[in-house]
């Protein structure tokens, strides 16, 4: 049973090859954000340099602002080929992994100008925050690989 | 498979990449490549239970791999993944050496087009999909309003229960381009673990843009399962020069949204029979007063089906310098009846950047967390963590070394001291 539904997904993707072969795409931002746009290496508010939007593309949305570092999922979940032109999935791995041991903020101690989630002693802070809101917890730590480090204390 | 499996998830994972480097002296090849390596050296003390030594040394290699137009057709690999071992021997890890493989895949990509395909290990975001896979992505446009993406394989999350026999993953999206008007989308995402359902969702998401360039992004989620909506999160972004306002609402099911068989382990586990649901009101506000000062205030309140509602507030101002430089602080309160429980949150940071030639170093960054609990914890009542780090550019920035030291006391450490040492490496650039 699971084998031919495996085998119909799989003609499913080839299908979805194939349609794309014959490729109306339309708009596609390029691979890479310009070179030399130079953007300089902090979180940029796309408005200074681009208009809030027109047909092709809604810049503001993207705007880097305070809190973008814990709300852009609204955008991720959308239009990951936008974050893809300034992002390697690598970027996005610190913070969204199946497995990484080591939390973003002490792989990165020194990037204190980032807004990384879990900074200082949140092993006390969590047994708050997770009753107030466990869905939250649960996108990033909603599988048994990324609940690992939880079981010694849970379960 | 299992073989594969095996592979995956070993620490040969870094040794194998390790080999793959080698034989790729960047700059001498003809394809594209970027590698960044990182290494990092870390040092604490704990109390083990096995006998012998307190102190823990990991030591931790990540490797970055970019390999573009392997082929003139446009195929490249891209490749992530750590290993670390404990120098010390400590016994505080499950096992000395461990690794994974975050991600690493072969790419195609057709030029002008959208279309685009993955094999390999993967991490996909869509509509109601945030997951890790070892299988085949693709994603092209139909026409230029309609694009399509879907993505079928074994999923990683779940490959730590049992083995991976029975274990599948497959779903996509579709999604509607309605110009300057509106975007909508529907997605879908089915997981199996040993046989057994594991995740069942669809899902909708919708951008309208509203007059006043105001825009509405509204997203649900339904577990097929338990057939209910598992989540809606509804978000309302008004610009509104020099402020920018993010009133929104979220509501979850918690026995659909943790209903998701082995998937949920505890301690989300309970929560899907918990009969629970949480409604939650927020506003994220921004306010740009200048280029160099940026303030922000977030306000939330939650609100529960059984249990006492909570509300946090937060207030937070950033100082931006050139580069990297920036100073700021945030000063946050959780009222959190529903755990019992409040904090008060002080965050203080700096990172000062291209610091003149005449020091030795390139940047100096120090960062401070206090957080004052209104009912003690492990009987002590506040935790705080201060961190003190340095750096240097070396060899045209291809270099950077950074020494850290972070100390802390809190409910579960009396003084805790630890020290890092980061040497990251790379051959071409990226973020
Ligand atoms: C420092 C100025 C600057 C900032 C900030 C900036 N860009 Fe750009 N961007 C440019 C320049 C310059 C170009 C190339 C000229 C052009 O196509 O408009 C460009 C091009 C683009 C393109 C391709 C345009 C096209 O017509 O295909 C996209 C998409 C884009 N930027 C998105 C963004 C997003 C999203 C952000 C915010 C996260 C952003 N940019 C921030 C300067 C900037
Ligand atoms: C025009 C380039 C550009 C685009 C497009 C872009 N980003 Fe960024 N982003 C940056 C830069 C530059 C930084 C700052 C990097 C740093 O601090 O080292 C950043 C930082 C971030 C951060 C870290 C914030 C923090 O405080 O730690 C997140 C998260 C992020 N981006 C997510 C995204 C997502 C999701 C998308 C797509 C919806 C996206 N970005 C699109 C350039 C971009
Ligand atoms: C600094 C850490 C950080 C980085 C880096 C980061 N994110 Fe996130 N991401 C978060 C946080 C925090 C949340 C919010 C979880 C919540 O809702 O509370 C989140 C949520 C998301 C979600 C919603 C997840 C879900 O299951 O609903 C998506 C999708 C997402 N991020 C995509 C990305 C992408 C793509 C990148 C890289 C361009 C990225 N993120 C980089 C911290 C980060
Ligand atoms: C953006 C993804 C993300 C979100 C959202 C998230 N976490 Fe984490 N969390 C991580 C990562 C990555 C780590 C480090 C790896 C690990 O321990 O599994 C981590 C580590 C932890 C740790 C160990 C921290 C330490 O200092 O050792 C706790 C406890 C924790 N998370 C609890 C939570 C709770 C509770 C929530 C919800 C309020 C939450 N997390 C939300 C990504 C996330
Ligand atoms: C050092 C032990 C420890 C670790 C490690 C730990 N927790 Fe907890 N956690 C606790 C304690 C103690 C509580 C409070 C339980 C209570 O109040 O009944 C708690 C509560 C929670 C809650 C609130 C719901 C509940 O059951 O009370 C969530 C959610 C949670 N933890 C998530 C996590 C996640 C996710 C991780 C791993 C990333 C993690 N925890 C790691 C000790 C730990």
């Amino acid at each position: 049973m699971m084998g031919r539904l495996r085998l119909l997904i799989m003609l499913a993707l080839l299908l979805l090859l194939v349609a794309c072969a014959l490729d109306k795409s339309g708009y596609v931002p390029p691979e890479q954000h310009p070179v030399d746009a130079e953007l300089p290496p902090k979180p940029p508010i796309c408005i200074d340099c681009h208009e809030a939007r027109d047909e092709n593309i809604n810049w503001a949305q993207f705007n880097h602002t305070i809190y973008f570092g814990e709300n852009h999922r609204q955008q991720a979940y959308r239009q990951n080929r936008v974050c893809s032109m300034c992002h390697t999935p690598s970027f996005c791995s610190d913070c969204h992994a199946t497995r990484i041991e080591l939390k973003s903020s002490d792989k990165n101690p020194t990037q204190t100008y980032r807004r990384m989630p879990h900074r200082g002693d949140y092993l006390s802070r969590h047994r708050i925050d997770g009753r107030v809101d466990p869905s939250s917890c649960f996108r990033c730590h909603g599988n048994p690989k990324t609940a690992q480090n939880c079981t010694r204390c849970h379960g | 498979m299992t073989g594969v499996v095996n592979f995956f998830s070993s620490r040969w994972v870094c040794c194998a990449l390790l080999t793959i480097m080698l034989f790729f002296p960047a700059g001498s090849s003809a394809l594209t490549s970027n590698v960044e390596l990182e290494t990092i050296l870390r040092g604490f003390a704990r109390d083990v239970p096995v006998d012998g030594n307190s102190r823990v040394i990991p030591a931790y290699t990540y490797l970055k791999l970019d390999l573009k137009n392997i082929t003139p057709t446009g195929i490249s690999f891209h490749g992530y993944g750590w290993g670390r071992y404990d120098l010390a021997d400590s016994g505080f890890y499950d096992s000395q050496g461990q690794g994974e493989l975050l991600y690493g895949y072969l790419e195609y990509h057709k030029k002008f087009s959208s279309l685009r395909a993955r094999l390999g290990r993967i991490h996909v975001f869509e509509g109601v999909a945030n997951e890790t896979l070892d299988g085949l992505w693709g994603a092209g446009k139909l026409s230029p309003r309609v694009s399509l993406s879907g993505y079928a394989g074994q999923p990683v999350g779940l490959s730590s229960t049992n083995d991976r026999s029975g274990d599948s993953l497959f779903g996509g999206r579709v999604a509607y381009d309605g110009g300057e008007k509106y975007l909508v989308g529907f997605s879908a995402k089915f997981s199996n673990n040993d046989g057994n359902t594991a995740d069942r969702m669809i899902g909708t998401d919708l951008i309208y843009y509203l007059p006043k360039d105001m825009t509405l992004f509204g997203f649900s989620k339904f577990n097929t399962d338990e057939s209910s909506f598992a989540e809606h999160s509804w978000e309302l972004r008004i610009p509104f020069e020099p402020f920018d306002i993010k009133p929104y609402l979220q509501y979850y099911d918690y026995d659909s949204y943790f209903g998701t068989g082995d998937k949920a382990k505890l301690p989300f586990q309970n929560l899907a029979q918990s009969g629970e649901s949480l409604a939650i009101l927020g506003v994220d506000s921004f306010w740009r007063k200048s280029e160099e000062l940026n303030l922000g205030a977030k306000l939330k309140l939650y609100s529960y089906d059984q249990n006492d509602s909570s509300q946090y507030i937060a207030l937070v101002a950033n100082l931006i310098g050139e580069e990297r430089t920036q100073s700021g602080g945030e000063l946050g309160y959780m009222r959190g009846e529903a755990a019992n429980n409040n904090y008060l949150l002080l965050r203080l940071y700096t990172y000062q950047d291209q610091l003149p030639a005449k020091y030795w170093v390139s940047f100096v960054s120090a960062d401070l967390v206090y957080a004052l609990y209104d009912k003690k914890i492990n009987s002590e009542d506040s935790s705080l963590f201060i961190s003190l780090g340095a750096g240097k550019h070396v060899w045209n920035d291809a270099l950077d070394l950074k020494l850290s030291g972070d100390y802390s006391i809190d409910p579960f450490y009396d003084s805790d001291l630890r020290v890092m040492l980061s040497a990251s490496y790379s051959f071409g650039r990226g973020l």
